[in-house]
């Protein structure tokens, strides 16, 4: 059984994503922020990440980078979740390693086919 | 030189020399025992040069002058004659004269006369100032330049050009460098500003060189254009572009941040909706309360915001109403509270005091709610979870005070005097989503209420936000 991460600070979004992919089978941790993301994948590296951008404290990006360096979570699969649609941080986001790059409002299905591309 | 000598009798010429003749272009035998006056161009000059001759010899002293004496041809030539009586007691009885002939230098001074007549003219009627110094001293200054100082030409003449700076300071730093620049042979040219005499200051476009490069003590010609107006208009235009520039940057920020805004909470009334959708069977009962519950939160929360862009939509329009009607403020508030500690989503405490008279009082309550919702919702926006918000409210006869007090990260001193512009935040709000317009509607409502609003924050500590509205 897979385990997907959810970083996100919205605690109604957090809670849908964590509803949807439980519903779905995934084991789901979740994290309220960038910080807290980072120590969590770092202490039991999940096997998908599902992140939001703008977050209080470190970002997404921040999040991607930090782990992108460690070994044990540089090769996770990584999806950005987020409301952000300037076409410069999709790049961004790319050009740091993100595998997918969602953007709100989206559909369940959208984020599902995402999810099961990557695993 | 040539000197001519005569020796005038009764008026007349009794003896004269080749010289005199010749200068005046008669023969000698033809001009002697003539009368003097033939040597005068008119009856009354010859009046006027015996009037003044006559006491001068009779006391025994010389008559000097410099005269016009007509030649035999008609023309005139300038003469400068000393005469002296042989017999001071009876000069009619012969007086001697030498002359010289003076006309080349006179004419040479009347012209140089006149072409420094005209150079005046020229230098005083240009609009440009110009001033000539030695040492720093004004040794001639034109009218164009001493009206635009403010001063009277007599009253420059011999000043040290320290009268025209802000400052003793600036006179120097200002002589170091243009004397500097004069030195290696380039003109000084600058602009900046002039103390007048009447010690406002004027923008002046100066521009400085020696007369003579080789003798710097011959001193320097300065002239001086007044651009102050010209200054303005740049400064302004400088001013417009920087507040167009501002406009822009603020505008895309603003519609960037609505865009995350709105994006945020559609996500969650999508997904909460198809999760009731597609994994109806899936849910517990509670879980479904919850997404219901967070599809109306978020339904609230953009209305809340479009209510923001739409107030001051219409405030920046003038569209915006003052409507008074009477208002339980007591329990307007307790329902205002009761509605932000729902959509705090239990997160934060918001106690609600309330002291003074009871009973309808006179306010527009829309743009009170405008206000006060927008006051609570930036305290539990600001505020770490667990925070406690205070709204306080005192009401008497004359007015009514409300105080919206949190814990939260608090404004920097420096972001407090525009933080009730449009589209400002304070530079500490980091990724908290926010669209700039909540504190301008504040104050728009209070202003429509003929009421102020003022801030007092410590960044870390808190703040605390007072709202005064008159009633009456």
């Amino acid at each position: 059984m897979a385990t997907i991460l959810v970083i996100e600070d919205e605690p109604e979004l957090r809670a849908n994503v964590a509803r949807l992919l439980k519903a779905e089978g995934y084991e789901v941790l979740t994290a309220e922020n960038g910080t807290a993301g980072v120590e969590a994948a770092l202490a039991q590296p999940p096997d998908l990440i599902i992140c939001d951008i703008a977050m209080p404290g470190m970002d997404g990006f921040g999040v991607l980078f930090s782990l992108r360096e460690n070994v044990t979570t540089s090769h996770v699969p990584f999806i950005f979740l987020t409301a952000s649609t300037r076409t410069y941080d999709r790049n961004f986001g790319v050009e740091l390693g993100a595998n997918d790059y969602i953007t709100k409002p989206f559909k369940l299905q959208e984020l599902l086919e995402a999810v099961k591309k990557r695993l | 030189m040539l000197v001519g000598i005569t020796l005038a009798v009764d008026g007349h010429l009794t003896w004269l020399n080749e010289t005199f003749a010749r200068m005046l272009g008669y023969d000698r035998d033809e001009l002697t025992g003539r009368p003097t006056s033939v040597l005068y161009p008119d009856g009354e000059s010859f009046e006027v040069f015996g009037a003044a001759g006559y006491p001068l010899l009779r006391s025994g002293r010389s008559h000097v002058s410099e005269q016009r004496l007509k030649r035999k041809d008609g023309s005139l030539i300038w003469v400068q004659c000393s005469g002296t009586a042989v017999d001071a007691k009876s000069p009619a009885h012969g007086t001697v004269w030498t002359s010289v002939d003076i006309t080349e230098r006179k004419e040479l001074q009347e012209s140089l006369q006149r072409s420094l007549a005209e150079r005046d003219v020229i230098l005083q009627s240009t609009l440009v100032g110009i001033a000539f110094s030695v040492n720093r001293r004004h040794l001639w200054v034109n009218e164009t330049f001493a009206s635009m100082m403010g001063f009277a030409r007599e009253e420059l003449i011999g000043q040290l050009s320290v009268v025209h700076f802000p400052d003793l300071e600036s006179y120097e730093a200002f002589g170091n460098t243009a004397y500097r620049i004069l030195a290696s042979g380039r003109p000084c040219v600058t602009e900046r500003w002039q103390r007048r005499k009447d010690g406002t200051l004027i923008w002046c476009q100066i521009y400085g060189n020696y007369v003579d490069p080789d003798d710097l003590s011959k001193g320097t010609i300065w002239t001086f254009q007044d651009i102050t107006e010209r200054k303005h208009a740049e400064e302004d235009v400088k001013r417009a572009l920087e507040k167009e520039r501002e406009l822009n940057e603020l505008k895309s920020r603003f519609v960037a941040m609505t865009s995350h805004e709105f994006r945020t909470p559609l996500a969650t009334i999508l997904s909460s909706a198809e999760l009731l959708e597609q994994y109806t069977d899936r849910l517990p009962p509670e879980e479904k309360e919850d997404l219901y519950r967070s599809i109306r939160g978020s339904v609230e929360r953009m209305t809340r915001m479009l209510d923001n862009v739409l107030t001051i939509g219409e405030a920046e329009a003038s569209m915006l109403q003052f409507s008074p009607a009477p208002a339980d403020l007591a329990a307007f508030c307790t329902q205002l509270a009761g509605e932000m500690r729902r959509s705090a989503g239990g997160r934060h405490t918001i106690e609600f005091l309330y002291e003074g008279v009871r009973g309808p009082v006179r306010v527009d309550e829309k743009l009170l709610r405008h206000a006060l919702s927008n006051l609570l919702s930036n305290a539990i926006k600001y505020s770490p979870d667990g925070g406690r918000i205070e709204l306080r409210v005192a009401v008497d006869a004359k007015e009514a005070r409300f105080e919206v007090r949190d814990e939260g990260i608090g404004i920097p001193p420096e972001d407090q005097t525009r933080l009730f512009e449009t589209f400002h935040r304070a530079r500490n709000v980091g990724t908290i989503a926010g669209t700039g317009l909540g504190l301008a509607i504040v104050k728009k409502s209070l202003e429509l209420h003929g009421g102020s609003v003022t801030v007092e924050s410590v960044p870390g500590l808190g703040t605390t936000f007072r709202m005064t509205v008159p009633l009456g």
